[in-house]
């Protein structure tokens, strides 16, 4: 079944080493309301009945509680990402949905607090470790998003045992996005290097009972191998756009918008979704002409590169 | 085996999270990744063992606060602190 991702805010509380530049600054938002309800009221239309919510940090939306209610009532599924810093207190609001919610998942940047913390800030990693523990006892389903950068590479089979020893349902590896800030603060590993991790992942999912997944953005010539470029996934913004390109929504304060396929402050979620078919046929075509007249670059192979470049998303 | 004349202290790598308005409680030890429940009677304890107080006084503490019987404070008191201290999320300061 496809599902939504939904960006509810662009606000954080954290200030993490590797976030993209400008993503939280003082003019971001929250997704107004009448959005959320427009997205429930069409979205079943076309066969959607799971929405993941992410930022920012969207459990700090103004009317967090008010929205899972209001998708609770509509009868979707429902699943979020967080960081896990206001867990400990907002734990109780989510209760009364539980059956409809398939899972939280928690980011998680090194199997040890030290790491974590340098990358997130101090306290961190304790405050997830809390998190997970109330998971535990509530029997809420969770799982850990790790990003691989450079200094957590060689620590992926340490991730993998404490995702296990926690009682995580799944791990899900990404890579960083190889952004200015994240090469300059040198986070960021070479694309040889994330061959040999992917290969090195393919083998802890061999020896692991534990899913263990790799984000979508590895290396690949399968030219369509994520969910948004196989229609199962679709991305709104904490603006209301429906973007097609996934990783890097909203970047940029209003740069690069070639991704934008239409906001709901404008039009119906069933409007934006003929769109994206049009945009979607339009971008399988040029891929698979510049493939054919070998253009790619060996980054293409990386989908979220190509996209990133395709709709120009960075400088 | 801890007696009532032990202090205990909490180890330092385990993380305790309050649930339902401090009525239950979970431990986490960061070494092993072992969880541990803690009932309201437990959670007590574990936050009067931060007092620097032997288990005897925990204990008379529990029979006051609980209005239970000394054997039952005290057979409450040793049953936790023995499991606490096997999982290694306790430390015997004194005995």
């Amino acid at each position: 079944m496809p599902s939504i991702v939904i960006e509810l805010t662009n606000h954080c509380n954290l200030s993490c080493q590797h976030c993209l530049d400008g993503r939280h600054s003082s003019d971001g938002g929250n997704l107004k309301i009448e959005i959320v309800e427009k997205i429930l009221q069409d979205a079943k239309g076309i066969k959607i009945d799971f929405l993941s919510f992410t930022g920012g940090e969207p459990t700090l939306h103004p009317r967090f509680t008010e929205i899972l209610k209001k998708v609770y009532e509509a009868e979707y599924n429902f699943g979020f990402v967080t960081n896990g810093w206001n867990f400990t207190e907002m734990y109780r609001h989510l209760l009364p949905f539980r059956d409809r919610l398939r899972g939280i998942t928690f980011s998680l940047d090194g199997s040890r607090e030290e790491t974590h913390d340098r990358i997130r800030g101090k306290g961190s990693y304790r405050r997830v470790m809390q998190d997970v523990s109330i998971c535990i006892v509530k029997d809420i389903p969770f799982t850990i998003n790790t990003t691989v950068m450079f200094h957590t590479k060689g620590k992926l089979k340490e991730m993998a045992e404490l995702a296990t020893k926690l009682g995580s349902r799944g791990l899900r590896f990404g890579h960083l996005m190889p952004t200015p800030r994240n090469i300059a603060n040198g986070l960021t590993i070479s694309p040889e290097e994330c061959v040999v991790v992917e290969g090195m992942i393919g083998k802890l999912q061999q020896s692991f009972t534990m899913p263990i997944i790799m984000a979508p953005g590895y290396y690949t010539t399968n030219l369509f191998p994520c969910a948004t470029l196989q229609m199962q996934e679709f991305n709104i913004d904490w603006r209301g756009n429906v973007t097609f390109c996934c990783h890097m929504s909203g970047h940029g304060n209003g740069t690069g918008n070639k991704d934008v396929i239409g906001n709901l402050d404008e039009m119906s979620f069933a409007e934006t979704y003929k769109r994206f078919i049009n945009l979607d046929e339009k971008f399988r075509k040029e891929k698979i002409e510049r493939h054919s007249k070998r253009e790619f670059k060996d980054s293409d192979y990386f989908p979220c590169w190509y996209c990133v470049n395709y709709f120009k998303k960075v400088d | 085996m801890p007696d009532l004349n032990c202090r205990i202290k909490p180890d330092p790598e385990v993380i305790i999270t309050t649930l339902e308005e401090d009525k239950e409680a979970v431990l986490l030890h960061l070494g092993t990744k072992a969880y541990f429940t803690l009932n309201e009677t437990g959670l007590r304890i574990w936050q009067l063992m931060n007092s620097d107080i032997t288990l005897r006084e925990i204990s008379e503490r529990l029979q006051n606060e609980f209005d239970v019987s000394p054997e039952k404070a005290k057979k409450s008191v040793l049953n936790l602190i023995d499991e606490l201290v096997k999982e290694k999320l306790v430390r015997v300061v004194d005995e």
